[in-house]
């Protein structure tokens, strides 16, 4: 393709967006809509994925004591504990640390019920174990439970479960839903080119007779549904990442020590598969209206 | 150079008879009136001679080919070889006359230089080198004719076919054209041109091929029109 083509394709490209203006507005929304619901998507997942990853990873067991345990009986449990098998390591969770953590994340402006725990730490002492091998998490807890001293055994493995399976659902809903929304973006892309090749009929007519060659009549329409894909991604990923990043500082203190993807990192997933997909569904656009009604 | 043998169209929609069992030849460098009443025929001669429509039986050998043989693919290459004008001039009206002109290289790839040599050299034929910026509303009927009949010449092409070029024309601009596709033809290039135009036929003695209700009922070297215009 000499330069010049590939110059004149864009300009005509960007013409018949212009001069059909309002099909194309119309075709952006579109654009727009879908990728919105996917990145929404897309966004979910990756933290879901993210934070059971490193639940799993920490697949820790903790091992609470009663709250009127003493110093020394709480020594005495945390020995019993290490000689269970499968166990790497156990590690002292006072519940002054306890109490110091809770105070330093989530809580940190909820000066009220601070106070109170300082007045009256409601928390109890606890151990955190770590395994050798995190597949056999069910025997550890099992055995930790009917350990002298302990009151109660809590573990992540419920949590990664339930986890996963919210996830597979919201995957099957949302896949759904951008599908459709996909189909729907491509049927007006379509229509939107097929009403731009009505209005230029009389200069593709032209250039058959002079001799154009069949791509040569196709590219700029092509160009023309590229782009408004594109356009509609780029405003699509934008929507996504700002009302992240807005949210963002909001939802980092829910999870506490869990950490949730960056900003940065959303952006990097976010704009080349949305500026892709985009693309590819305005070429899809274009290509079905070409096949359908150009006869070229 | 194009020879019809036993050719018959029938449009598949309603089944209409547009050509019967045409034959006819045309050498290069030939000069043919395509007559005939309106609906007779002579715009199907036309689109079947560029691979518009296709015969459906007989043969048509453009150029040393046969069209049913040549593959869709190469169908504008069949086209940049036939030089086409038309009554109602199909001029692009938001382009200047020489983009008008250039769009008909561009498209065929031609290189800028050969485009900033071709078109001011068959503007200046056509007589309208100082109206090259203009738009074509700003011309008038003959003018636009004159600027699709240099668009149809600027890629050389062998042959050239005007379907009614002076329908729309008054006498004198039609004259001019006339004269134009004269002084065209007898540099070389075969023409073809179908018309009403009863005194050009019968005054310029160039060979008549005439249609009627999809027949070739008439070829006469230096014939005349033959109907009440």
């Amino acid at each position: 393709m000499k330069p010049r083509d590939l110059k004149y394709f864009i300009k005509r490209g960007i013409s018949g967006i212009i001069s059909n203006w309002l099909m194309s507005l119309a075709s952006v929304s579109i654009v727009i809509a879908s990728l919105t619901v996917f990145g929404i998507f897309i966004i979910f997942g990756l933290n879901m994925n993210y934070i059971s990853d490193q639940i799993e990873q920490q697949c820790q067991i903790n091992v609470y004591v009663s709250r009127d345990t003493e110093e020394k009986e709480y020594e005495e449990v945390g020995k019993r504990l290490e000689k269970l098998d499968n166990v790497k390591s156990v590690k002292a969770y006072s519940k002054e640390e306890r109490y110091e953590n809770y105070k330093n994340t989530a809580y940190s402006d909820n000066s009220e019920s601070i106070e109170a725990m300082e007045a009256d730490n409601p928390l109890r002492d606890s151990y955190i174990l770590t395994l050798e091998d995190a597949s056999d998490a069910a025997s550890v807890i099992k055995a930790a439970a009917e350990v002298k001293g302990v009151e109660e055994v809590k573990n992540s493995l419920d949590l990664i479960n339930k986890i996963v399976s919210i996830t597979k659902m919201i995957r099957t809903i949302t896949i759904w839903l951008v599908i459709i929304l996909i189909i729907i973006a491509v049927f007006i892309i379509s229509n939107t080119i097929k009403l731009g090749m009505f209005s230029r009929r009389k200069e593709i007519n032209i250039m058959k007779f002079v001799g154009a060659t069949n791509w040569y009549i196709r590219w700029p329409f092509i160009i023309e549904g590229m782009l408004l894909g594109f356009i509609g991604a780029l405003l699509a990923a934008a929507l996504v990442l700002l009302g992240y990043e807005a949210v963002y500082k909001d939802i980092v203190p829910f999870f506490g020590s869990i950490k949730i993807i960056s900003v940065k990192a959303a952006y990097k997933y976010v704009l080349w598969s949305f500026v892709g997909l985009g693309t590819v569904i305005g070429m899809l656009g274009s290509y079905t209206s070409i096949r359908k009604y150009l006869h070229v | 150079m194009i020879e019809f043998k036993n050719v018959t169209k029938v449009y598949e929609d309603g089944g209409v008879k547009a050509l019967e069992n045409v034959s006819f030849k045309v050498e290069k460098g030939e000069f043919v009136f395509l007559v005939g009443p309106s609906g007779a025929g002579k715009s199907t001669i036309t689109e079947l001679i560029i691979k518009e429509e296709l015969a459906t039986s007989g043969e048509i050998c453009v150029n040393g080919t046969e069209l049913s043989t040549l593959p869709n693919k190469k169908i504008p290459y069949l086209r940049r070889n036939i030089g086409m004008v038309f009554q109602d001039f199909r001029l692009l009206p938001d382009r200047t006359v020489y983009d008008n002109i250039a769009f008909a290289m561009q498209v065929t790839g031609a290189s800028n230089r050969s485009i900033r040599r071709n078109v001011p050299s068959v503007l200046s034929l056509v007589g309208l080198s100082h109206k090259a910026k203009m738009t074509p509303d700003q011309l008038s009927g003959g003018e636009q004719q004159r600027v699709s009949l240099a668009r149809a010449m600027v890629n050389r092409p062998p042959i050239i076919i005007a379907d009614e070029p002076t329908g729309n024309l008054d006498p004198e601009n039609a004259q001019e054209i006339m004269n134009l596709l004269d002084d065209i033809n007898k540099r070389g290039t075969t023409m073809i041109v179908a018309t009403h135009a009863k005194n050009f036929v019968d005054s310029m003695k160039k060979r008549v091929l005439a249609i009627e209700d999809g027949k070739l009922v008439r070829d006469e070297e230096r014939g005349v029109y033959g109907y009440e215009a």
